[in-house]
């Protein structure tokens, strides 16, 4: 069987697109690739619209079976093509477009689904979803909800001590923008009030027109891509890979922070709303006001630490006074400086309204580390007592984020703030005085995502999957 | 008993500051005053510093027991008063501010408590809290607005539901009602451009690999670059036409939540007019009643949980109605807003009702009478007046039971809504600091408990009857007069409040009096004398000086706040620089806390230039700057540089000629801030070498100069407060009014130029 698997996104330009939403679709290919080579024979599609029909042709010919895999937001995902099509995406909201606007007939996802053979979604939650909505159409699809096999990546850190951070506090070598609190020197008169704009250094030519400018010129940006991306097509050559390399390699100097105590590790862009760090930076110097032993590390996947830099500034100051610490930064990670982060960490914390994977918090479980997060959409997949400390949280009405009209259609979960206080407090006791349960949960982790994530679990589930699907070629070449 | 009262708005005012931060505090006095009128004679004073004294004396002198009864939060409390003062005010955080910030010592609450005889605040859960703070004996009492006789005539001989009826409300103010509108008139302005065919994503494959690269450019181009440009483009024109470069970052969850549209260029605005439908004298309500009343620009408030539970929760109801009665000064922002989540909220098969304006006794009761359930969705509630009101009269409720509802709301008179602690601000925190916390709604209960009244009401009418009937009671208990009466009296008569009010004045305070008067007569001159040069009347800062309602204004330096004060609150763009951070600061708070609707501030450090574009400006204040600037010409230039043409500018320079006679003058003006002494001559020079013409020249008095020094000096931001600290401040330089020639209150204080700028 051939595999053909898209996304829009390469490994050539990940660097620079950190924190884009095409970004994470990069992430679940590479890690369901080698799921897909263990059932059949690969081949990545760059080129969407010259590439894949004549493989499909090919293989018609041949009368070898075909599937296309297509990671995207089903809205992305191709219409009206004639090979058999799966679309493998995440999701995390309580409900799916079933309605069309902009006169895209591809933004009803049923739509979409009618012409594909499958569907397959990160989280059950989300195959539930969809199930949900074709049945209330009258029709079912075949869905599976399976996570990107992330545990095998991380058995070395599964040989450790979870807790060896804590005698000998840890060394972490952090690039990119950092902001630290232990080395913020607090000036609450700092704080300015609202429709202040603090203009020290300006040339009169330099104003520009309107605040929104960043966003005019981002798009003007995204067109010069486009623009580089086309030449480079027509003519052939690669110039366009080439200027992202060059980004690539502007390595920012290195800082060096030293850990001590209890540490708390999230990985988020702060401009997604979704994640919900106001929430998170609040409950943590709540809980730790008074604990100099209490750390929390952000690391912001948004490569432009310009976007966030001032309003995270602002923040630590309003929470002023405290002793818990904050450290902040934006570099991406090498796997193996990521390893690093996660053996200093003591537990990762999540305070999302509502996710459709979250592969931070499932590789910090894999590698032995308890967590501290809500039970809701994708977690509800491997979030439990068992092996976090969980957080509550009820329903509230939202808008699908990609619509444009703002329709409030669908549901995500609101946080219970007090609820993760008292779960930090409770973390961070068992952490100090009760290794003892903070050991039961490590290991419970490691076992719940082996169980959940592990290579050989995804591949015997995505196989098992396989076996319903109708995707033989032969009868369509013989009629 | 003498109650002496005071809320910092006054009758005159509170038709145009309805809904401003004090503006509560007249209607709880309003309230209060049936109670106090029951127990004593009432005087009410709006001008405490002066009044509240005197009045004391009088009472005392005649043996009669006086009290002073401020209606204001403590930080604008007025503290020294010989008569005992006792603060009423309501508090819904679950902390006190008791540290000092912007150098006002009555930021810091336990400062103001110390010098007062004691607190009155409306809920036991606010004294609680501030008996955390507090000595134990500190003399503070719960007593909620004793609202329930006024109201309970209102409720119905039977509480039964009558839902199958038809209720008609007299109304003379603006309506916006779901019912009579298509909210999709909002989708057509707001978003032509997503009417566009949606570039067909196709893969023949035939195409070739040119054809095919060009097609996903265009797409790519599309998708990333041009949809949604018109939205940013009206965004950004919305925010601010006039230029900040940099902004910081506000998150929407820390902001008080003062809506940032702008009704002048809102692509909203003429569907707001559209739906506005203010001849409308009658409205029909049927079926099952929810209202909440609400002022929307207090976040605290939290309209946007009330608004999207209730239409979520009744997408498929037809027979449930919500009526929002807003309580504000100029709601177009807020309906802007309101009307954009009300078409997000389509298709709905509920009614939602807003009435935009002021309701007289009569509409208001009717408005009870019509509703079957009161509904609130607070963040934090000081004892919250309308939801008391409406269960007075046997409604009940649909509310949390947090802060100072607890007092009053569980699940024999209400749906209870649950709720949880945030992190939060004090509202009047200029630092906007996280030291308190607020609750925030858990919104899967709010729906439950809008399913859960809506079927009872229709399901269970005994139910609901019990409710009713048990709401009437419990605020019996609450806040009827009789209640109230007794406790107060008891309050009063407890040894430390009692010992207080019965003491003797002190001898000192008749002599201390007469001097008030005196300078009560010296400052009027001040503000006769303002009168005569039109200084910030109705039409122009100054005669001769008007500011157009379309103008961009720029106060640079905004020596003289007033003025600056004056422009923003005609509600003109006004753009405010300057180099001095705490004053520039000082100011924009100040603005903020006044709701003024669009203005900017920009602090830079370079002497002579302004960041703001060439030729963006209408009117330029220069008052009294230039005396202090290194360079005035360069910097009068660089002011040209930034004028339209024919933009006009203001411009004063203090009179410090060696010769004056204005010892005051020099007294005001520290030396060490004036590098240069101009004479009328050298002044007018230096304005026509910087290529202005001058249309105007004068000496003016000391009046405004007054006022210079006086924020300068002092952090008491409030109008009312200035005239009173004024004297203080005389007092305090060594000033004696009496040796002042009453000749420089006339002239010789400043000179000023009117000048423009060339048309061409």
């Amino acid at each position: 069987m051939i595999i053909a698997l898209y996304s829009e996104v390469d490994g050539s330009n990940i660097s620079s697109k950190l924190g884009k939403p095409q970004y994470s679709y990069y992430f679940l290919l590479k890690y369901f690739r080698p799921v897909f080579e263990e059932l059949g024979s690969v081949r990545l599609i760059k080129h969407l619209d010259t590439e894949l029909q004549p493989l499909y042709r090919d293989c018609q010919n041949r009368g070898e079976e075909f599937l296309f895999v297509c990671f995207t937001p089903p809205h992305l995902a191709p219409l009206n093509i004639e090979c058999p099509t799966v679309c493998l995406f995440a999701w995390e909201f309580s409900t799916i477009p079933t309605e069309s606007w902009d006169q895209n007939p591809a933004n009803s996802w049923t739509h979409v689904f009618a012409n594909h053979v499958a569907v397959i979604a990160t989280s059950t939650h989300t195959a539930n979803v969809v199930s949900e909505a074709t049945n209330k159409q009258g029709w079912s699809i075949p869905t599976l909800g399976i996570p990107s096999p992330v545990w095998d990546d991380f058995a070395a850190l599964r040989q450790t001590d979870p807790l060896s951070h804590l005698q000998a506090g840890s060394q972490l070598a952090i690039r990119g923008t950092v902001q630290d609190t232990n080395s913020i020197d607090f000036d609450l008169s700092n704080l300015l009030p609202r429709h202040f704009y603090n203009q020290q250094h300006f040339t009169a030519e330099n104003l520009v027109t309107t605040p929104h400018k960043s966003s005019l010129a981002k798009r003007l940006d995204k067109a010069k891509l486009h623009w580089r991306n086309f030449l480079a097509e027509v003519s052939g050559s690669d110039q366009a890979s080439t200027t992202s390399k060059t980004e690539v390699a502007e390595v920012q100097p290195e800082t060096s922070i030293d850990l001590n105590g209890i540490v708390y590790t999230t990985i988020l862009n702060p401009e997604d709303g979704r994640k919900c760090h106001l929430d998170l930076m609040t409950a943590f110097v709540s809980a730790f006001k008074d604990d100099a032993d209490a750390t929390l590390i952000m690391k912001m996947t948004q490569s432009d630490a310009d976007s966030y830099k001032a309003a995270i500034n602002h923040t630590l100051h309003q929470l002023y006074p405290y002793k818990c610490r904050i450290v902040v930064f934006n570099e991406y990670l090498s796997l193996e400086e990521y390893h690093e982060l996660i053996s200093a960490s003591t537990y990762y914390i999540n305070t999302s309204y509502c996710e459709g994977l979250c592969l931070p918090l499932m590789e910090f479980l894999s590698s032995g580390k308890p967590v501290i997060a809500p039970l809701h959409t994708a977690m509800e997949d491997y979030i439990s007592e068992s092996v976090a400390f969980v957080t509550e949280s009820t329903v509230e009405t939202n808008v699908w984020p990609h619509d444009p009209r703002g329709h409030y259609t669908t549901e995500r979960h609101r946080n219970n703030w007090e609820s993760i206080v008292e779960q930090l407090r409770k973390s961070f006791d068992v952490a100090k005085q009760d290794t003892g349960t903070y050991r039961r949960m490590s290991e419970a982790a490691k076992i719940t995502m082996e169980e959940f994530c592990s290579f050989q679990a995804v591949k015997t589930r995505m196989a098992d999957f396989f076996e319903q699907l109708d995707i033989s070629v032969n009868d369509e070449v013989n009629r | 008993m003498r109650f002496i009262c005071y809320s910092a708005y006054a009758e005159k005012d509170i038709g145009s500051n309805l809904g401003v931060p004090e503006y509560s505090y007249y209607f709880v006095l309003q309230k209060f005053l049936p109670l106090l009128k029951q127990m004593g004679e009432v005087i009410l004073v709006d001008k405490p510093l002066q009044q509240v004294d005197e009045i004391y004396l009088q009472a005392r002198q005649q043996d009669i027991p006086c009290v002073f009864l401020s209606f204001t939060a403590p930080q604008n409390t007025v503290m020294g008063l010989q008569c005992p003062t006792i603060c009423v005010f309501a508090w819904e955080f679950d902390s006190i501010p008791t540290e000092v910030f912007e150098s006002d010592c009555r930021s810091n609450w336990l400062t103001v408590f110390n010098n007062i005889a004691g607190i009155i605040t409306h809920s036991s859960f606010t004294t609680a809290v501030l008996q955390q703070s507090l000595e134990e004996n500190y003399p503070m009492l719960s007593l909620p607005a004793p609202v329930w006789d006024s109201h309970n005539v209102l409720a119905a001989d039977s509480f039964s539901p009558a839902t199958q009826q038809e209720v008609t409300l007299q109304l003379d103010c603006a309506i916006i009602d779901t019912a009579a509108v298509d909210l999709q008139l909002v989708e057509d302005t707001l978003y032509p451009e997503v009417k566009l065919p949606y570039p067909p994503i196709d893969n023949e494959q035939n195409q070739s690999t040119f054809i095919g690269a060009l097609r996903r450019l265009g797409r790519g181009i599309y998708r990333d670059c041009l949809s949604g440009l018109g939205n940013d483009y009206l965004k950004a024109f919305n925010s601010n036409p006039a230029a900040p470069a940099t902004d910081l970052l506000y998150s929407e969850a820390v902001s008080t939540n003062i809506s940032s549209r702008n009704p002048k260029v809102d692509p909203l605005a003429p569907v707001l007019e559209h739906y506005t439908d203010s001849s409308a004298s009658e409205l029909h309500l049927k079926g099952v009643v929810y209202t909440s009343v609400l002022n929307p620009n207090d976040g605290r408030k939290n309209w946007h949980d009330l608004v999207c539970g209730f239409c979520i929760a009744f997408k498929d109801e037809p027979n449930a109605t919500l009526v929002i009665k807003l309580v504000q000064r100029d709601a177009a922002n807020m309906l802007l807003d309101l009307i954009h989540r009300l078409y997000q909220l389509t298709p709905m098969q509920c009614r939602v009702v807003i009435i935009d304006g002021f309701l007289n006794n009569t509409a208001y009761s009717q408005l009870i009478k019509a509703t079957h359930y009161v509904l609130n969705t607070a963040h934090g509630e000081g004892q919250c007046l309308p939801l008391m009101e409406f269960m007075s009269a046997g409604k009940p409720a649909i509310a949390p039971d947090h802060s100072a509802l607890g007092d009053y709301i569980d699940d024999k008179v209400a749906f209870v809504i649950e709720s949880h602690k945030e992190a939060a601000l004090f509202p009047h925190d200029p630092r906007a600091t996280y030291r308190t916390h607020r609750f925030r709604i858990n919104w899967q209960s709010l729906r439950k408990a809008l399913e859960n009244s809506f079927a009872t009401i229709t399901q269970q009418s005994e139910r609901y009857e019990q409710m009713a009937i048990s709401a009437q009671e419990r605020l019996r208990n609450h806040c009827s007069l009789a209640v109230s009466q007794e406790k107060l009296q008891t309050f009063l008569e407890s040894a430390s409040i009692s010992s207080a009010i019965n003491q003797p004045a002190p001898d000192s305070l008749a002599e201390s009096i007469n001097r008030h008067a005196e300078l009560r007569s010296w400052l009027h001159r001040c503000e006769e004398l303002a009168d005569k040069d039109g200084w910030l009347d109705a039409q122009s800062v100054f005669q001769n000086f008007p500011i157009d309602s379309g103008d961009i204004v720029a106060d640079l330096g905004c020596s003289i706040p007033e003025a600056s004060e004056y422009c923003a609150n005609l509600g003109v763009h006004t753009l405010l620089f300057g180099q001095d951070r705490e004053h520039l600061t000082r100011l924009v708070n100040s603005l903020h806390e006044k709701q003024a609707p669009r203005f900017r501030a920009y602090l830079s450090e370079a002497d002579n230039k302004l960041p703001q574009r060439s030729s963006t400006i209408d009117k330029v204040l220069i008052l009294n700057l230039l005396q202090q600037k290194s360079d005035p010409l360069e910097f009068l230039k660089e002011a040209t540089r930034i004028g339209k043409p024919g933009c006009r500018y203001l411009i004063t320079v203090p009179y410090l000629e060696e010769s004056t006679s204005s010892e005051l003058a020099h007294r005001i003006y520290p030396t060490t801030e004036n590098q240069h002494k101009f004479s009328a001559a050298d002044f007018q020079h230096l304005v026509s070498v910087a290529g202005l013409e001058i249309q105007h020249q004068a000496s003016i008095g000391l009046y405004w100069l007054l006022r210079a020094m006086l924020y300068k000096d002092h952090n008491n931001h409030s109008r009312n407060a200035s005239f009173e600290t004024i004297s203080r401040l005389l007092q305090d330089k060594g000033i004696d009014l009496k040796q002042e020639s009453l000749d420089s209150l006339e002239s010789q204080a400043a000179h000023l130029i009117i000048a423009r700028k060339a048309l061409s």
